[in-house]
């Protein structure tokens, strides 16, 4: 009878009829926390790791992250972040954080938050960043250190100003590592750049009529990428999930950043569009920031180029160039199967990537006789 | 012989008919990849997952399917117009909101504008003389070194007025 019994529950259509009802099970209990989503929307937390505001220039912060851990290096790492997002994804939460591997590896590490620019700084232009705030800033960190160097990690729009940054200034870079920086535009692999095309798309026209970018625009542009998954799949997953707690709030942390976005300057999207994605002039050595010509041949620091295979934002055709165009001979890709935000709070990024990051940091920091032998790494 | 009016007639069709095919052909693909969705179950696996399995399939063809769309012509000349209309309704609308602010004797927005404009043509301007007179003052120090130790200048790099440093403040 037992044995009879047991067959029975291995047969495939008990087994259907089992998952039938603890699929329905877990339905009814995931429409009860529905109504609890909300509390998990109000507690969403802005940045992991306690921080001090020690610079600020118009609407620039520049915060030195507080820690209880030892300096291991004497040049510092300062973050250079976009400015079409806010600057926390880089410290989300914990075990989540960017900034929280490199202090953990023992880095002085700073962030330039770039604020949220007003209709009054839609005159504000790229050589307003890279050779003015940017200057600033490297200077500043530099008087607190007592540092000549800093290390600089640029993410997105970030990493095509550092990169412009350095090739104005090589003299005040020590390691440049570039997140998912777009540098090469000539690339059709990503819809932006089909969608910037400058038959179908009149920055100056935009520009002249808005002022500064819209940040619905930009959100609206980049949730435009993905349809399916942003308007579908994503709610479908968060009611699915509903139960999880950790989950919930990891979901609304994230779109919480997704959401944030703010106002770019005028200027420098118009910039941004017309000489990156239309004209593709920083490759070809031509773009004027300021009055002063990119060269990145200039660039001869140790290069870390981080992208992801995923990305839909900046497609890796777009980063991987960058190593042939520079000066360096020291440079190295790396390459993740993760999107664009996965590559800095992806749970495989934190795993594989940022330590390996952080290593490669670490031994080009390393002063003295041992540092040839730790370039090998 | 046929005439110029029936050389457009025949163009429109051409392109009418080009239009249709690529229409077709879009729609056709996106059908036959959602009917494949339908055999992506795993054989053996539970209603439920069956199901997600499915789904899965589905929303991957939708996304091809959208992908696709919005690389087209059609789809980017569509967005153009959007943008081109919005555009010219925020310029209808500055111009509005601006002649509104001058009858009340109030300074609108395009003033602002142009006041930066000029201002940031005085500070070029300035800056250029900033470095005539850095590349002649460095002249002069490289004059001065040939008998003395080279100085470092300062000059060489471009740079704005600072900000403030701030003691302690945590966020």
């Amino acid at each position: 009878m037992s044995d009879q019994g047991a067959g029975d529950a291995g047969s495939p259509w008990v087994k259907a009829q089992t998952a039938v009802i603890d699929e329905t099970v877990n339905g009814l209990r995931r429409m009860a926390r529905l109504p609890q989503l909300w509390q998990h929307a109000q507690r969403v937390k802005k940045g992991a790791t306690p921080s001090e505001v020690v610079y600020e220039e118009d609407r620039l912060k520049l915060l030195h992250y507080l820690t209880d851990k030892p300096r291991k290096f004497s040049t510092p790492l300062v973050f250079v972040f976009a400015l079409v997002n806010r600057p926390y994804i880089l410290d989300l939460l914990p075990g989540k954080s960017v900034v929280g591997h490199f202090l953990q590896a023992g880095f002085d590490t700073y962030l330039i938050d770039w604020g949220v620019p007003t209709h009054a700084d839609r005159h504000r232009t790229l050589d307003s960043y890279v050779n003015g705030y940017m200057v600033n800033v490297m200077e500043q960190v530099a008087e607190r250190t007592g540092s000549r160097q800093v290390n600089i990690l640029g993410y997105c729009m970030g990493g095509t100003m550092s990169a412009m940054f350095t090739a104005l200034h090589p003299q005040r870079v020590k390691n440049l590592i570039l997140l998912a920086a777009g540098i090469d535009f000539a690339t059709r692999d990503g819809l932006l750049n089909v969608w910037t095309d400058p038959h179908t798309f009149d920055v100056d026209a935009f520009v002249d009529a808005f002022g500064n970018c819209p940040p619905e625009f930009l959100q609206a542009s980049f949730l435009m990428l993905k349809p399916v998954a942003n308007f579908i799949e994503k709610p479908i997953n968060l009611i699915e999930h509903a139960a999880d707690d950790k989950f919930v709030d990891d979901y609304f942390t994230m779109e919480t950043w997704l959401n944030d976005n703010v106002a770019v300057p005028g200027e420098v999207y118009r910039e941004f569009v017309k000489y990156l994605y239309q004209q593709n002039l920083l490759v070809k050595n031509q773009l004027t920031v300021g009055r002063h010509l990119v060269n990145l041949k200039r660039i001869t620091c140790p290069i870390l180029n981080l992208m992801a295979s995923k990305d839909d934002l900046v497609p890796c055709a777009q980063s991987e160039p960058f190593n042939d165009l520079v000066g360096s001979t020291d440079r190295k890709s790396l390459k993740l199967e993760a999107g664009h935000i996965g590559l800095a709070v992806g749970s495989r990024a934190q795993r594989e990537l940022w330590p390996q990051a952080c290593k490669w940091l670490s031994h080009r920091s390393v002063t003295g006789p041992s540092r040839r032998k730790l370039n090998q790494i | 012989m046929m005439t110029e009016h029936e050389d457009t007639n025949q163009d429109g069709a051409d392109s009418f008919s080009q239009n249709a095919q690529m229409f077709a052909k879009f729609w056709t693909d996106f059908a036959t990849k959602m009917a494949a969705a339908g055999f992506a179950a795993a054989p053996g696996s539970t209603p439920p997952d069956a199901t997600r399995q499915v789904r899965a399939a589905i929303f991957k063809a939708m996304g091809e399917a959208c992908d696709e769309f919005m690389r087209s012509v059609q789809f980017q000349e569509m967005m153009k117009q959007s943008l081109a209309n919005a555009v010219q309704f925020r310029k209808q609308l500055n111009e509005w909101l601006g002649q509104m602010h001058h009858e009340f004797q109030g300074t609108t927005r395009q003033d602002v504008d142009q006041m930066m404009q000029v201002m940031e043509h005085l500070e070029r301007r300035m800056a250029d003389g900033f470095d005539r007179l850095s590349a002649r003052l460095d002249g002069l120090e490289k004059r001065q070194s040939r008998s003395a130790r080279p100085v470092p200048s300062p000059h060489n790099e471009p740079r704005r007025s600072r900000g403030k440093a701030r003691q302690r403040s945590k966020s």
